[in-house]
């Protein structure tokens, strides 16, 4: 395997892995909101919808950068330059937000992976590219 | 020839547009702490300050998209439209649960209406822009 072969399939399973954990990341956001409906006090709870408001959109920004490093796998395969930019941008996006996550006190197993797979893909791309 | 790198130069604003809106987001969030979670427990606090962050970054972080895909439409790159739809899309999605959910919030509005814009621009000349 190649060089540019093995680079495209990285990042193409880092995607994947990412668009699952964005895809999960959504999926409990109901749990979520009733979660902070039940722990906010009383004369704060409505603000519950807009705080799982923005915890969807996290989830659906990370689905996002999953895609695009799916996209960008494809011309990762022909040695194209956007593909690197593209590539290197969503990982960057998904690194710095799992590393972000566990600064805040995200300890949750899916937070790592999400996280290590980033960054093991900007690592991938950068020393490709020397 | 023309057409297509006048229409790269409004995408291309409509994406420095989106950036800025991002970095508005993120600006504001010393604000949204004082007038909305004042007196909430620090560790609640934390976590939704994370996902309005991480919603201002997404937000900039498409916006740069969207200006790196205008650059690639007016070189007539053929991965330029398809990125460009994705982050069109990204902000549109952004745009309509910002309105559900804060029907009060000009910004909300602002959002989905450029990103409508944009969706629009890129389907009327998606033929010149390809």
């Amino acid at each position: 395997m190649n060089r540019t072969t093995f680079q495209s399939y990285w990042v193409r399973i880092a995607g994947i892995l990412i668009i699952l954990i964005g895809v999960m990341h959504d999926i409990s956001t109901p749990g979520i909101y009733q979660r902070w409906l039940d722990i906010l006090p009383q004369n704060y709870k409505s603000r519950a919808l807009g705080m799982a408001f923005f915890f969807a959109v996290a989830g659906a920004a990370v689905i996002f950068a999953g895609l695009l490093m799916l996209y960008a796998s494809i011309g990762l395969r022909k040695s194209e330059g956007w593909a690197r930019v593209i590539g290197l941008g969503a990982s960057l996006f998904t690194g710095l937000f799992g590393i972000t996550a566990m600064a805040v006190g995200f300890n949750n197993p899916l937070v790592w992976v999400m996280m290590v797979a980033a960054i093991a893909s900007v690592i991938v791309l950068l020393v490709g590219h020397l | 020839m023309e057409k297509r790198k006048r229409i790269s130069r409004w995408i291309l604003i409509m994406g420095i547009f989106f950036t800025l809106l991002g970095l508005v987001h993120i600006a504001a969030t010393p604000l949204v702490i004082e007038t909305e979670l004042a007196g909430l427990d620090k560790g609640i606090v934390r976590v939704f300050v994370y996902m309005f962050v991480a919603t201002g970054v997404a937000v900039v972080c498409a916006g740069l998209l969207v200006v790196y895909s205008a650059i690639g439409m007016k070189r007539a790159e053929n991965m330029a439209w398809p990125v460009a739809v994705g982050g069109g899309l990204f902000m549109l999605l952004l745009g309509i649960g910002a309105v559900v959910m804060m029907t009060d919030n000009p910004f909300a509005y602002i959002m989905l209406v450029s990103a409508t814009a944009e969706m629009a621009l890129l389907w009327m000349y998606r033929r010149d822009l390809r």
